[in-house]
């Protein structure tokens, strides 16, 4: 079978890389690059895209028949697979390559706060429906109900602080106790940490000193990734960057361009069983870090730096 | 209690797959808690915290860590082998090798499967079905949408859009059609031939159609509009449509169109279009006087079953001729021999109705015989009974209602409901007849007799505990073509002493006969 890909992620090699098959699942294959310590995914064409998603022109189409250890080498632009009549042509397919840092949230805005506050109901509601492990509301509470919540509860006000102070080598203290904390191939706190990195990069704009605590603070979320699955590290390696998938991109831009912010949450929310939820929920907790203002909605719903 | 945990290497599940896992590993028999996550040194902490692991294990991230709380080692160890087959499981298709194709998650994803299709037939949740026509609509497809709880002001627009973009657009709560010989929700098997139905009731509409077949003619297409449609705000867009299109079809010699009577514009407008459609049009607006739109091609009649004599009659070129409201000898003749059977207590019928036309027929039919019958969906407010689960006098009830079938699949497809109502009618010493409707088709109860007859003899077990029998009459409404097999269903009520008609018509008239000269 020989495919098209619809679209690369901007931080898969274009033209030569050696990997083998790490995980598959229906939607989704992660291959395992042999020179650097990340994951390149192969997903069905419905999927979102990612910064290192290669998105193929077929829909309905399992991804498990390739076996986990199948060797693949990219060679010009095609991937093959080694005993699996499957190549992947790339020479055609878009970039994909959003920046959250391009929207520039300005979360001072009447606009955003109503933005944010429509969000954080929704989210709410749909953490109660589905029962979740984290309610973002109950986080903020004492004597959060489940030990998971204590625990993320516990770390959100020093990691908050920590932020808010630009004090990176403090939060990624923090951070540590959340990477790989909770259900999931990518943990919940991993995907909280995720939305949480995606609301400072959006937020940050052109202040240096912002810049260089991400660059800091991620660099130093990078290396406690390696106490997470590889899978969920691949993510946190390009949210460190500021590269995030396209799920996440929609919900910073329905806040940045004054979009149709229930259906973007609604869409984000959805990605897998309790990820988008967690993402969401650190997006929104983020956001106040470099704005604590007395009268701003986040401050209503008990967001205290 | 004890805990017990095993590590799977490098396996991978996404996480919906993990969450079913670890509620199905929950459920095994001994098993008071369950967990599967990613092997990381907060996970192990978080377990060891919550007690679900005895102490900390090296951490090994990539790695699948179960863990279950047992109230024995067998059990955990009978857990934790379950546990690991689950996980390892690969689906029949993936495990023969080769690629695997995934069932469409959305329309779009059906259409690349299937790209010649130009139908859908949507049966969401009322609150997304209207999103999912629209997409239907705008991908060109005709829709037929099952689901109900779909506001007329969401109907309003996607049947104009329809209209506008030469499509069709059946329903919301259209639970029947017939399309290009296909039976679609509620319908039955019926045979092609020249008639073609509209109409704006599910049981009507498979009423006439399984009468058609059972006088030995066919159906082009049965179109349903659904419930909605006449009404003034809606105009009747689907059936001026359906007659549209049935005019213009070759292979359609008589339509037929069936519904409760329209507003007067919107009745005007579709009776000004039949007339145009320059093919006999037999008009069964259910309770309306059909002389008032009787003339030229249109012809105007009273019951669903005269309905479908009316269109046979039309298709074998003979002239549709009058009806009568007598019974026909036939019934008349079992009606003496049943009222003997009666003592002079019993007085009443009471119907017991899966199909909400059939229930409205029933109660038009009896009260102009037998004057006031008490009804969840009565013809006149003042007939409405008071306490709908208690019969009084003449009582004809919708089982269908909303009010019965919350938490509980429909009357035609579960019995319980109506088995026990039997059995309490038959207790009452003033039930005579106990008048039921029995629905074939797809998407009905595979054996209605077989439901139907213990609670048969269980009532009339009753009623004789107390001196008593009860008359049984009904009708089936189906073919022999139905996987139910319409023959096989009567021969097994017939025996069990059920009286039938061909009608659901025939058999409201039959049931008046038997209490209306005591």
């Amino acid at each position: 079978m020989h495919l098209q890909a619809l679209s690369i992620g901007e931080s898969v090699p274009r033209d030569h890389f050696d990997a083998v098959v790490q995980s598959a699942f229906d939607s989704a294959l992660n291959l395992r690059l042999a020179e650097e310590d990340r994951l390149v995914t192969l997903l069905q064409a419905e999927h979102y895209e990612l910064p290192q998603g290669i998105r193929i022109w077929q829909k309905g189409l399992s991804l498990q028949f390739i076996d986990p250890g199948t060797r693949a080498a990219l060679r010009g632009g095609i991937l093959r697979f080694e005993s699996a009549a499957l190549s992947v042509d790339l020479r055609a397919a878009r970039v994909w390559d959003r920046r959250v840092s391009h929207l520039r949230l300005q979360p001072d805005t009447a606009a955003l706060q109503a933005a944010w506050a429509a969000a954080w109901q929704l989210l709410n509601a749909e953490q109660r429906r589905k029962n979740a492990d984290l309610i973002a509301e109950i986080l903020l509470q004492p004597g959060a109900r489940s030990l998971l919540s204590q625990r993320v509860g516990a770390l959100l006000g020093p990691l908050l602080r920590a932020a808010a102070d630009l004090d990176a080598k403090l939060a990624v203290d923090h951070a540590r106790g959340l990477i790989g904390l909770g259900p999931g191939v990518t943990p919940s706190g991993d995907d909280f940490l995720i939305g949480f990195l995606a609301a400072l990069w959006s937020i940050a704009g052109d202040a240096p000193e912002r810049e260089n605590f991400l660059r800091a603070f991620g660099a130093g979320l990078v290396a406690a990734a390696q106490h997470t699955s590889e899978i969920s590290r691949t993510y946190l390696f390009h949210a460190a960057r500021g590269q995030f998938s396209s799920a996440v991109f929609d919900l910073v831009a329905a806040f940045a361009l004054q979009g149709e912010i229930s259906s973007a949450v609604q869409a984000a929310v959805h990605v897998g069983h309790t990820s988008g939820m967690d993402t969401v929920t650190g997006f929104l907790l983020a956001v106040p870090a470099w704005y604590p203002r007395v009268n701003a909605p986040w401050t209503a719903a008990g967001v205290l730096i | 209690m004890i805990t017990a945990k095993r590590m799977i290497k490098n396996l991978y599940r996404d996480s919906v797959s993990l969450m079913q896992f670890s509620e199905k590993v929950r459920a095994l028999e001994g098993i008071q808690q369950a967990s599967a996550v990613m092997a990381t040194e907060n996970n192990i902490s978080l377990l060891v915290e919550a007690r679900l692991l005895a102490e900390a294990v090296p951490p090994s991230p990539n790695d699948l860590l179960i863990v279950v709380e047992a109230q024995d080692e067998s059990a955990a160890s009978a857990a934790l082998d379950a546990a690991e087959a689950m996980l390892k499981q690969k689906s029949a298709d993936t495990a023969q090798g080769g690629p695997k194709k995934v069932p469409p998650r959305s329309i779009e994803m059906a259409l690349e499967t299937l790209p010649a299709a130009n139908f859908v037939l949507i049966s969401t949740p009322g609150e997304y079905a209207a999103a999912e026509a629209q997409k239907a609509l705008q991908l060109g497809l005709h829709v037929m949408m099952f689901s109900d709880n779909v506001s007329i002001a969401e109907e309003i627009p996607l049947k104009q859009y329809a209209r506008d973009h030469n499509l069709l657009l059946m329903g919301p709560d259209c639970g029947t059609a017939i399309i290009n010989g296909v039976p679609l929700g509620f319908a039955n098997v019926v045979r092609r031939g020249d008639i073609g139905v509209v109409a704006a009731s599910g049981t009507g509409l498979q009423q006439v159609t399984s009468l058609i077949d059972r006088f030995g003619a066919g159906i082009t297409q049965a179109i349903g509009t659904g419930g909605h449609d006449l009404k003034a705000e809606v105009g009747g867009i689907t059936m001026l449509q359906g007659i549209d299109a049935l005019a213009k079809d070759p292979a359609t010699k008589v339509i037929v169109l069936v519904s409760k009577p329209p507003s007067a514009g919107v009745a005007s407008n579709v009776l000004e279009r039949a007339a145009q459609s320059g093919k006999p049009v037999v008009v069964e607006f259910i309770g309306a006087d059909p002389a008032s739109f009787s003339s030229g091609n249109l012809f105007g009649v009273k019951t669903l079953e005269d309905a479908a004599v009316a269109a046979v009659r039309l298709s074998q070129g003979q002239a549709v001729g009058e009806f009568t409201d007598a019974l026909p000898e036939r019934y008349s003749a079992l009606a003496q021999p049943a009222r003997e059977t009666l003592n002079p207590e019993q007085k009443y019928i009471r119907g017991l109705f899966s199909g909400g036309t059939f229930c409205y027929e029933t109660v038009l039919l009896l009260t102009q015989t037998l004057g006031k019958v008490f009804s969840n969906t009565p013809i006149r407010k003042e007939d409405s009974l008071p306490d709908v689960w208690k019969s009084q006098e003449h009582t004809v009830i919708d089982l269908g209602d909303d009010l019965f079938t919350q938490g509980r699949p429909h009357p035609m497809i579960d019995f319980r409901l109506r088995n026990e109502r039997m059995v309490q009618e038959a207790k009452d010493p003033q039930t005579a007849v106990i008048l039921l409707d029995i629905v074939l088709g797809y998407g009905s109860n595979m054996d209605p007799a077989g439901e139907l007859l213990p609670a048969i003899r269980q009532a009339q077990a009753a009623a004789a505990e107390q001196g008593r029998s009860v008359v049984f009459v009904g009708s089936v409404c189906g073919t022999d073509s139905d996987p139910q097999n319409l023959s096989q269903q009567e021969k097994l009520l017939r025996d069990a002493g059920v009286l039938l008609t061909d009608s659901n018509a025939q058999a409201a008239r039959l049931a008046a006969a038997i209490v209306s000269r005591r």
